[in-house]
């Protein structure tokens, strides 16, 4: 793993009025977006005022430049009404503590939608079970790999661009999935297992990407 | 628990709950005219899907009820 200055991408933020000029930099753990300047996961770190200003400007859906660890740039936006979670991080030697904010787009906590899923991890098991949670399939773990390759297949699952952690975004409905579900049972390539019984999910936890 | 596999032969299925929010919205006429005051009401009610052996698949969901027009 690289130091954490390499691994760092930086947020910065400008905005005029006519008496004051605001100009922020900060780090950026994370974040993950889409075409058309959309953000939907930004994860920066910060003293006190800079985050403060920083969840104050994304909760006014203002527009901010992004830079991740190659050095490439874009100018993005959470949207409407973004999602934003504050924490400290106590680091030794330190008088005040670091201030952790991550900020996720309506898009991306919305759990009522159909048709477009956004995830922050690309693990098959997390996609699937996170597919058959989010619209109540009957499925098990066993029958993930076959749903995922299909639609792999039918590039239904793409990567978004981002770092710290990769994002992805499935665009089926819920209508589609039951029917593909369907298909592998008719085709015998979903079986269902000798005994009946509860349906066990394994545990699992979210890694974060090396840059 | 409720999740799982069930059943014998040909009824042998796999059961998945899920809660579902609902909004119900109801329209009231408002103190001055053309005033209407709009109140909504979050509820939450089950789902239940069931995939059989076979390929047949059901979804027991919350529906509207039909309504009923009297006939003078």
């Amino acid at each position: 793993m690289k130091n954490a200055h390499e691994r760092f991408g930086r947020l910065m933020y400008r905005r005029q009025t006519e008496k004051t000029a605001t100009n922020l930099r900060v780090s950026l753990d994370a974040f993950m977006g889409e075409e058309r300047g959309k953000a939907h996961l930004v994860s920066v770190v910060g003293g006190d005022v800079e985050v403060g200003a920083l969840a104050a400007a994304f909760a006014n859906g203002d527009s901010f430049t992004v830079m991740d660890p190659y050095g490439n740039e874009s100018i993005v936006s959470l949207g409407e009404k973004p999602v934003c979670y504050r924490g400290s991080i106590i680091v030794p030697g330190w008088k005040r503590p670091l201030r952790h904010l991550v900020s996720c787009s309506q898009e991306l906590a919305d759990n009522t939608s159909d048709g477009k899923l956004l995830l922050v991890s690309d693990d098959q098991l997390f996609i699937w079970s996170s597919l058959v949670c989010h619209y109540g399939l009957p499925a098990t773990p066993e029958w993930g790999s076959w749903m995922i390759s299909q639609l792999r297949q039918q590039k239904r699952i793409q990567p978004l661009p981002g770092f710290g952690y990769s994002g992805v975004v499935i665009k089926a409905k819920r209508k589609e999935l039951l029917a593909l579900l369907r298909r592998g049972l008719r085709t015998r390539q979903l079986v269902f297992p000798s005994a009946n019984g509860a349906v066990e999910w394994p545990e699992f936890g979210l890694r974060k990407k090396a840059a | 628990m409720l999740n799982g596999f069930f059943g014998e032969g040909e009824m042998r299925h796999i059961a998945h709950w899920r809660s579902v929010k609902y909004v119900d919205e109801f329209n009231e006429e408002g103190e001055t005219e053309a005033e209407t005051i709009i109140r909504k009401r979050e509820r939450f009610s089950h789902e239940l899907t069931l995939a059989y052996e076979s390929g047949h698949i059901v979804e027991l969901k919350e529906t509207k009820e039909p309504t009923h027009e009297k006939c003078s």
